[in-house]
């Protein structure tokens, strides 16, 4: 099987999955006129998924695709996921120069003239633009009674 | 009106004109940025603002980030967004003859010149326009809404297939939550924080945002270098010159409205157009692709006609003329501004506001062109170790904005990485956000119809207008199978 075959296999599973959920948490609604929408949808959904297996099979799409660099991308999301969960606990303003050093760091910036002033200088113009301006409750983190 | 010019030239609008073009022209020129990136970073903010201000400052960005892309286009070879393609062509060989600046001069002023015209357009027709959708009823919404998303569908170029899965799968998230008719809770799982759906700002930015700033990690390009003595030549464009180049910025800027109105056409039908139409009345065809300012005029004039067009039939009728337009129609919706009649009688002041603002914003592109594009491209010599980072953590802010939830941040992650997963694997995001932008309206007043037929009024779906527009429908989504069958049969014969 070739690796670009394989790639839209998952593509059609996830969708798959996504549609059945769904088709059968649609049962679960108590109006009828409220199921009609979600039920096509998935149908479709599953039809469409169905016809880009079929496709792949006999070959009709030579579609190639380029995943390179995609477990930069997978660190990156981790390191995204991390720095919001750790602000519900520490707050923003503490996260977010943790997170631009460590990810700026990560993608291979080295000077400290540029880590340190980007990173300070963030909270800075959060503090300003966010909460002063636009009044933006930041988070400060349960930890910190915020 | 006159309210609304007196609102544009309030101190605090023109600053925001002139952040947000400033802001655009930098996201546009900076390669890997988009125009629709640039506009869905910016809607949380304008949140808190007064709708007027918000979408001012959102249409200054949308046609500066147009523009944008055209400096570094012309300077390096690397157009900053895709619809910068045509830049390339005749600019780049003038900066390399050592007319960068002159190049800059013209794609700066004829640009400016186009957005005007696009702009003035949206100001004319956009009212009249508006007026006709009054007669809309539920069936004639239904399928007007259905008409935007089968455009975007029949135009994912050779993988109909998978835009059609790509709107399938919004239409179907935007049923997660209360339903509008019958109030029912679908498919939350108990979770409060969807009780009213799945938020829209957070996945717009997660799709068009966050995707890109992972994909820009993963290209693992350090960053662009720009010539120092790229913007050279002595001098820019001469009077004499500006009348040459005047007849086919006109024609060129009407051709980019009238592609910009036409939905999903887009600025690249827009420019090829022009560019061929400028070639054939030139004089020197010969030049062109070779430096021919003629050339670099009408497809910069083009270019920034269609951000005016594109938006004539989303103000009007709730149908964008590409993503980016697709995106600014949800700016709208979180000031609770619907396309429609409405537009242009209950939220007067903010909509003709955006009109008057898009013209301002044309003359601030024209000082950003002819002064500062040097300095814009210095600035897209920012290291990526720099630039992803700080893109990341405005998409966070810029999510959490709006409802304050951190939850919201985590789906926006969530929908980044759907969305960089599908732009490895050539699946066109677009047909998701205006689906899931539009499934609302779709589905309620698509049960709005049904009763009505229910109710004995069966001519809803019958009536020539309604006929009309399923007609439309039914075109735009056989369109591409029948050019298929047609190039199958052409290559038959040649075989």
């Amino acid at each position: 099987m070739k690796k670009t075959q394989l790639y839209d296999f998952i593509t059609a599973g996830v969708i798959y999955a996504i549609s059945i959920f769904f088709l059968t948490g649609s049962f679960s609604i108590p109006t009828p006129e409220s199921r009609i929408m979600p039920r096509v949808y998935a149908i479709l959904l599953i039809v469409c998924a169905t016809i880009l297996v079929l496709r792949r099979l006999k070959n009709k799409d030579n579609d190639s695709y380029d995943y390179s660099g995609s477990h930069i991308a997978v660190t990156l999301i981790a390191m995204m996921a991390a720095y919001v969960a750790a602000s519900h606990f520490v707050g923003m303003y503490v996260t977010t120069p943790i997170f631009l050093l460590g990810s700026m760091y990560f993608l291979g910036m080295r000077s400290w003239k540029v880590l340190i002033p980007v990173a300070v200088g963030m909270d800075v113009f959060i503090y300003l633009v966010f909460s002063v301006v636009f009044k933006v409750a930041i988070p400060m983190g349960v930890l910190f009674g915020g | 009106m006159l309210e609304s010019l007196l609102t544009v030239i309030q101190p605090v609008n023109l600053m925001w004109i002139v952040i947000g073009s400033v802001v655009g022209a930098i996201i546009g020129a900076l390669p890997g940025l988009t125009a629709t990136m640039g506009v869905a970073l910016f809607i949380p903010l304008t949140f808190a603002m007064e709708p007027a201000s918000g979408l001012i400052l959102l249409a200054a960005v949308y046609a500066a980030a147009s523009f944008g892309g055209n400096i570094t286009a012309i300077l390096i070879k690397t157009p900053g967004t895709p619809d910068s393609f045509f830049m390339v062509m005749d600019g780049y060989p003038m900066t390399l003859k050592g007319e960068g600046r002159k190049a800059m001069s013209v794609t700066t002023i004829t640009a400016t010149i186009g957005g005007v015209v696009g702009a003035l357009t949206l100001l004319f027709l956009a009212p009249p326009l508006a007026s006709l959708a009054i007669k809309f009823g539920p069936a004639q919404t239904f399928l007007t809404s259905m008409l935007g998303i089968t455009i975007i569908i029949g135009l994912s170029k050779g993988a109909m297939l998978k835009g059609m899965l790509s709107a399938c799968l919004g239409f179907l998230l935007a049923t997660v939550g209360m339903d509008s008719v019958a109030a029912n809770l679908r498919f939350t799982g108990g979770v409060l924080e969807l009780y009213e759906g799945i938020p829209m700002i957070p996945c717009v930015i997660g799709l068009f945002c966050c995707a890109q700033v992972f994909s820009l990690a993963a290209s693992r390009k350090k960053q662009i270098a720009i010539p120092n003595d790229a913007v050279a030549g002595k001098t820019g464009l001469t009077l004499k010159e500006f009348f040459q180049h005047l007849w086919i910025t006109i024609e060129s800027s009407i051709i980019g409205t009238i592609v910009g109105i036409i939905p999903a056409a887009g600025s690249m039908v827009a420019c090829g157009l022009s560019y061929s139409e400028a070639r054939r009345q030139s004089k020197n065809p010969d030049l062109f692709g070779d430096g021919a300012p003629d050339g670099l005029a009408a497809v910069s004039a083009a270019n920034n006609a269609v951000v005016g067009g594109s938006l004539v039939p989303l103000l009007t009728l709730g149908i964008p003329g590409n993503g980016t337009a697709a995106v600014f129609l949800g700016g709208l919706l979180i000031h609770g501004m619907v396309p429609g009649p409405d537009l242009f009688s209950q939220h007067a002041e903010a909509t003709y506001s955006l009109l008057f603002g898009l013209i301002a914003c044309q003359f601030v592109i024209l000082v950003i062109g002819l002064f500062g594009a040097g300095l814009f491209s210095k600035v897209t010599s920012i290291p990526n170790s720099v630039l992803v980072p700080l893109i990341a953590v405005f998409t966070v802010l810029g999510s959490f904005a709006i409802r304050g939830m951190l939850f919201d941040v985590f789906l926006m992650i969530l929908f980044g990485a759907i969305g960089y997963y599908a732009e490895r694997s050539r699946i066109s995001m677009a047909p998701f956000v205006l689906a899931f932008i539009l499934g609302p309206i779709v589905e309620k007043q698509f049960r709005r119809a049904m009763m009505l037929m229910a109710s004995g009024d069966t001519g809803i779906f019958t009536n020539p207008l309604s006929l009309f527009l399923l007609a439309l429908n039914i075109l735009c989504l056989l369109t591409p199978f029948i050019n298929e069958i047609k190039d199958r049969m052409a290559k038959k014969k040649e075989a």
